[in-house]
C-alpha cells in the first residue's frame, strides 16, 4: 500500500508541480473505509462499555452477595476502580481488553478470554462451511436459472430462494433436524464433536448446520447471479458470440460467467458478514458450542463480563469482515476503487 | 417512474378507471394481491381466534400431545392446550410486534429522511452518518444488546425492532428526495417561499409513499423473523405469553415424536413473512404507477 503512494506521489509533481502529492484515488478509498472502522469500533466499545453501566444494580450487588456490610462494600467499588470517573474507567477497561484480559465469568469464575478462545474455532468453521455451502448451491443455480430462463428449473429456483429468505433459519434448522431424524435415524443431527476429538464425525456433525447457515445466504446469491447473468446476456459481446457460431452454451462459459460473476462477488463478500448474526441461531438449534451460544447463555444468566466481551468480540469480527470485503472489492471491480 | 408516465385524455379513461380501480389492481398486481389476501387471513384469523375457538389458549383441552385430529386441528401441546388455538394467540403478538415496529420506523425513518434529503448541508451528513453507524452493527447483536439491558416486554421489543429498521427506512426515503430536490415543482415551490415542513408534506411526501409502502412490507418481514429469532433464543416475548418464536422452542424436545409442534409455528411464520414479503415485491416490481 505505501508502494502506491510514493509511487503516485513521486509521478505527479513532473506534471502539476504546483500541488500537493494527492493519493491515487484507490488509497483515499481505503483510508476512508479504514477511519470508518475505527470509528465503528470505538462505538461498539463504547456500547460493550456502556452495557454494564446501563444494567440496573452494580458489579459490587452481585460479587458482594445481599448480606454485605458497608466496609466489604466500599473496598470492592474501590477495587473494581468504580469510584473513578467514568472516562478514566473507560480508559482503563479498554486497556485491559485490548490488552485481552476480559474479566471474569460472574457464574463459574474462568477468564472470558478462555472461554472465547475455548469456542471461537467452532464458530469460525461453521462460518467458512456455510459461506462455501452457499456458493456452491447458490452461484451455479443462479447461472443455470438465468441459462433456463422461464423454465421448469428457473422456477424452481426461484421459489426455492424465495423459501430461503422468507423462513427464519433457527426454524429452517429445526426442519432439517426433523426430516433428517425421520429420513434416516441414524443420523447424528444434533451434538456437536470437536475436530480435534474425531475429524470425521465433526465433520458429519457439521453438514446440517452449514446447509441451515448456507441456504438462505445462498439464494441471495442465486438471485443476484441470476439477474447479473440475465443483465450479461443482453450485452453485445453475446450477440456477437452467438451471431459468429457460438452455442448457448460456449457463449455462457467462455464470455458469460465471469463478467456477471463481479457483481455477485460484492454481493457473496457482504453476506459473509452476515453470517455473525445467524451463527447465533444455529448454533443454538444444533448445540454447537460456539461463541453465539456463549452470548445468548452469558445474556439469559446476567453474566455482564461475558456478554459484554462476546458482544465485542463478534461485532468485531463483523466490521473486520466488512473492511476485508471492502479492500477485496477493488480487486474485483476496478470501478470501485475509481470513484 | 411519474415523468415518463403518459397523461390519459381519451373520454372513456376516468370512468373505466374509476369503476375498475379494484379489478385492475387485482390484474397488474398479482403478487401483491395474493399477499395482502394471505396476511388479512392470517390477521382475520389471529384477532378473532375468541370469537371462533372452542378453547381459550391456556386452558386444558384434551390429553397432551394429541395428533391432529377433526376436535384439535393442529393436535395439543405438552399440556394439552388446543394447539391451534396457541398458534392464532401467539399470532396477536408475533404479527403485532412487528405491525408496530415497521409502523414506528417508517414514521421515524420518513421524517429522517425526508429532514435530510431536504435540508441537505450538515445536517444530512450528520444525520447519515449515524445512521451508517447504526448500519454497522449486525442486527441480531444490537438486539441482543438491548435486551441484555431491558426487559424484553413487547413495548421494548417494539422499540428495539424498529431502532434496527430505522436506519435503511432513512436511507431509502433520503435517496429519493435529494432525486426530488431538483426536480422543478420543488424548486419552484422553494423559489415562492414556501416553507420547508409545507414543501415536505405537499411535494414530497405524496411522491415518496409508494417507496414507503414497499419499505414498510420489507421492514415488517424482517420485523417479524428477528422478533421470532429473539423469542426462540428466549430472549423475546417470554413464555406465558405465546409467541411463533417461543413455541418453536418448546417443541424443540418433543419434535421426533410430535413433528406437528414445531412445523405448525415455523409454517405459521413462513406464511407471515412470505406474504409481507409478496407485498413489497408487488409493490415494487414495474414502473406502473399504483391503481
Amino acid at each position: 500500500m505505501s508502494q502506491s503512494v510514493t509511487g503516485a506521489s513521486g509521478a505527479q509533481p513532473r506534471q502539476r508541480a504546483l500541488r500537493l502529492p494527492v493519493p491515487p484515488p484507490l488509497v483515499g478509498f481505503i483510508i476512508r473505509r479504514a477511519l470508518r472502522g475505527v470509528i465503528v469500533l470505538f462505538a461498539l466499545s463504547l456500547l460493550a462499555f456502556g452495557l454494564v453501566h446501563l444494567l440496573p444494580g452494580s458489579p459490587v450487588d452481585t460479587l458482594a452477595g445481599p448480606y454485605s456490610d458497608a466496609a466489604t462494600r466500599a473496598r470492592l467499588t474501590t477495587d473494581l476502580g468504580l469510584d473513578k470517573p467514568l472516562p478514566v474507567q473507560y480508559v482503563t477497561w479498554l486497556a485491559n481488553t485490548l490488552s485481552g484480559d476480559f474479566g471474569t465469568s460472574v457464574f463459574n469464575g474462568l477468564p472470558v478470554r478462555e472461554l472465547i478462545g475455548d469456542r471461537l474455532p467452532n464458530t469460525l468453521q461453521l462460518a467458512v462451511f456455510a459461506t462455501l455451502t452457499s456458493i456452491a448451491w447458490g452461484i451455479p443455480a443462479g447461472a443455470l436459472s438465468a441459462m433456463k430462463r422461464g423454465r421448469l428449473f428457473d422456477a424452481t429456483a426461484r421459489a426455492t430462494t424465495f423459501v430461503g429468505l422468507a423462513i427464519p433459519v433457527f426454524a429452517f434448522g429445526v426442519a432439517l433436524v426433523l426430516l433428517f431424524s425421520i429420513a434416516f435415524p441414524s443420523w447424528p443431527t444434533l451434538g456437536f464433536v470437536p475436530f480435534s476429538q474425531d475429524p470425521a464425525q465433526n465433520l458429519q456433525s457439521m453438514v446440517l448446520p452449514s446447509i441451515a447457515l448456507g441456504l438462505p445466504l445462498g439464494s441471495t446469491l442465486c438471485r443476484f447471479m441470476r439477474s447479473s447473468m440475465l443483465e450479461v446476456y443482453e450485452q453485445d459481446f453475446i450477440r456477437t458470440a452467438l451471431a459468429t457460431g457460438s452455442t448457448h452454451l460456449q457463449a455462457t462459459m467462455r464470455h458469460g460467467l465471469r463478467n456477471a460473476a463481479a457483481p455477485v462477488a460484492t454481493v457473496a463478500g457482504l453476506q459473509m458478514a452476515g453470517i455473525v448474526g445467524n451463527s447465533i441461531l444455529i448454533e443454538n438449534v444444533f448445540a454447537i458450542p460456539g461463541i453465539g451460544q456463549l452470548t445468548v447463555t452469558a445474556i439469559t444468566q446476567h453474566d455482564v463480563a461475558v456478554a459484554q466481551a462476546c458482544i465485542l468480540v463478534l461485532g468485531a469480527t463483523y466490521v473486520v469482515l466488512n473492511f476485508a470485503v471492502d479492500l477485496l472489492l477493488p480487486l474485483i471491480d476496478p470501478q470501485i476503487g475509481a470513484k | 417512474m411519474t415523468h415518463a408516465a403518459p397523461v390519459r385524455v381519451g373520454p372513456e379513461a376516468v370512468p373505466n378507471r374509476q369503476r375498475h380501480w379494484f379489478a385492475a389492481f387485482l390484474r397488474t398486481r398479482r403478487e401483491a394481491s395474493a399477499g395482502i389476501l394471505l396476511l388479512v387471513t392470517l390477521v382475520v384469523l389471529s384477532m378473532t381466534v375468541h370469537l371462533w375457538a372452542d378453547y381459550t389458549p391456556s386452558e386444558v383441552a384434551g390429553a397432551p400431545f394429541s395428533p391432529p385430529s377433526a376436535q384439535h386441528l393442529l393436535g395439543t401441546d405438552d399440556l394439552g392446550r388446543d394447539y391451534l388455538v396457541r398458534l392464532m394467540t401467539a399470532g396477536q403478538t408475533s404479527l403485532g410486534i412487528a405491525f408496530f415496529a415497521a409502523a414506528l420506523a417508517l414514521l421515524v425513518g420518513s421524517a429522517i429522511g425526508i429532514a435530510a434529503g431536504l435540508r441537505g448541508g450538515w445536517l444530512d451528513s450528520w444525520l447519515m452518518a449515524g445512521i451508517d453507524l447504526v448500519l454497522s452493527f449486525p442486527s441480531l447483536l444490537l438486539a441482543l444488546s438491548a435486551v441484555t439491558v431491558f426487559n424484553p416486554t413487547k413495548t421494548i421489543l417494539v422499540l428495539v425492532l424498529a431502532l434496527i429498521a430505522v436506519p435503511q427506512f432513512a436511507r431509502v426515503v433520503r435517496a429519493k428526495c435529494l432525486e426530488l430536490r431538483e426536480r422543478e415543482f420543488v424548486l419552484s415551490a422553494r423559489v415562492s417561499g414556501v416553507p420547508d415542513p409545507v414543501i415536505a408534506v405537499k411535494h414530497l411526501l405524496p411522491n415518496v409513499l409508494p417507496l414507503m409502502t414497499v419499505q414498510f412490507a420489507n421492514t415488517a418481514a424482517i420485523a417479524i423473523l428477528i422478533e421470532s429469532s429473539l423469542s426462540y433464543l428466549g430472549l423475546g416475548v417470554q413464555p406465558p405469553d405465546p409467541s411463533w418464536g417461543n413455541m418453536i422452542y418448546a417443541a424443540q424436545s418433543y419434535m421426533i415424536e410430535c413433528p406437528w409442534l414445531p412445523l405448525g409455528p415455523a409454517g405459521a411464520l413462513l406464511l407471515a413473512s412470505f406474504a409481507w414479503g409478496l407485498i413489497g415485491e408487488g409493490f415494487s416490481g414495474g414502473s406502473r404507477s399504483l391503481i
